[in-house]
């Protein structure tokens, strides 16, 4: 097995990994998305709301704000000693209080204050409502953990997706250096280097084909190496992404060692 | 992840794994047929939202429950050393 970064940064990571099975990469794929706990908002109280936005839809939205997490100070309520009542090791108190002056004002998920500073909007700057002038809006929002699987506001992940490796060849004595595979190819994967055409950036390419059917003598071929995915990880901001993949790995593994401890029961 | 047991036999070990979906089942199956004495390895989900999937290993010549071990294993090693070598590879490229 080879791992090997392509890109990362502190919303994403992409990386290339090298020697295993295509079930894997689905079950790694699948554990980030539906297991990974993450904190979202779950339980609003609506004290004060004149603005024209219905409660519900108010609630709604603020369910959907990706909030950052801290995985080790909080339990998932169905594993917390209160048995999901609510408490402070499986709850966190967010409270929203926005009053318009004379002038419209639009209420931002920066303007929610936490009780826990590392339980805080990833992003301050979604949109939540409109005030008109006068209007106001007084909230109180309970978070709490919660996986995929239960509703999509817990997924700390935007995009996880594999694709297979593209491997692009020219056969140089079929090519007749048209380049009109050059024009077609949406990533701009191939170049005419003087009279042959050559490739860049291969592991952009989306598979597409276009430059396939666009070329009549047939020179290009495109295949894709056997066991090798190239992962592409998106966070919402709610859990660095390289935590992400490493708790995906070590909740697979929880998973099958309780399948190991079945097995040794038998 | 909570497996049932629904038959044993020597060569033929049938169970339901509760709280799962396909992520799971398919590593398990894909595993268990790499391996030679495994004749058929395979699950199903009646029913997408209400029914669990049930595994059904048949083996020859090795007893099932010892092959289903290897396998898990198998699965439990390359899990753990995904795990490390992006670790790795993590702290290599942030070095960078």
């Amino acid at each position: 097995m080879e791992i090997t970064i392509i890109h990362k940064s502190e919303q994403d990571v992409h990386f290339l990994v090298e020697g295993v099975d295509v079930s894997f990469a689905n079950a790694l794929r699948r554990t980030m998305l539906t297991r990974l706990p993450a904190m979202a908002i779950d339980e609003v109280l609506i004290l004060e709301n004149t603005s024209v936005m219905y409660d519900e839809m108010l609630a709604q939205r603020l369910g959907l704000i990706p909030l950052t997490t801290d995985l080790e100070s909080y339990n998932l309520p169905q594993d917390c000693d209160c048995e999901g009542k609510g408490c402070s090791l499986c709850q966190c108190t967010l409270t929203l209080e926005v009053e318009a002056g004379d002038e419209e004002v639009v209420v931002y998920s920066r303007d929610l204050s936490s009780e826990d500073p590392k339980v805080n909007p990833a992003t301050g700057e979604i949109p939540l409502v409109k005030l008109a002038p006068h209007q106001h809006v007084i909230i109180e929002a309970y978070a709490r953990l919660g996986t995929g699987s239960e509703n999509a506001k817990f997924q700390p992940v935007a995009t996880v997706a594999y694709k297979y490796v593209p491997v692009v060849s020219v056969d140089k004595k079929k090519c007749d250096q048209c380049g009109a595979c050059v024009e077609v190819c949406p990533k701009q994967i191939l170049k005419l280097d003087g009279k042959t055409i050559s490739t860049q950036n291969t592991l952009d390419c989306s598979l597409c084909e276009a430059c396939m059917k666009e070329c009549e003598p047939g020179a290009i071929s495109i295949e894709s190496k056997p066991d090798s995915f190239l992962f592409k990880v998106e966070s919402t901001g709610a859990l660095p992404p390289e935590a992400i993949v490493e708790t995906a790995a070590e909740i697979l593994k929880d998973r099958i060692g309780v399948a190991l401890d079945f097995a040794n029961s038998l | 992840m909570e497996p049932k047991l629904i038959e044993n036999n020597r060569y033929e070990l049938k169970f339901e794994i509760g709280g799962e979906k396909h992520a799971f089942p398919n590593l398990l199956r894909k595993t268990l047929l790499e391996e030679e004495s495994v004749e058929f390895a395979g699950y199903i989900i009646e029913h997408p939202l209400l029914s669990n999937p049930v595994f059904t290993i048949r083996t020859k010549r090795r007893q099932c429950n010892t092959v289903l071990r290897d396998a898990l294993e198998k699965m439990l090693a390359r899990t753990e050393e995904f795990r490390k070598k992006f670790e790795q590879s993590i702290a290599d490229h942030s070095v960078e």
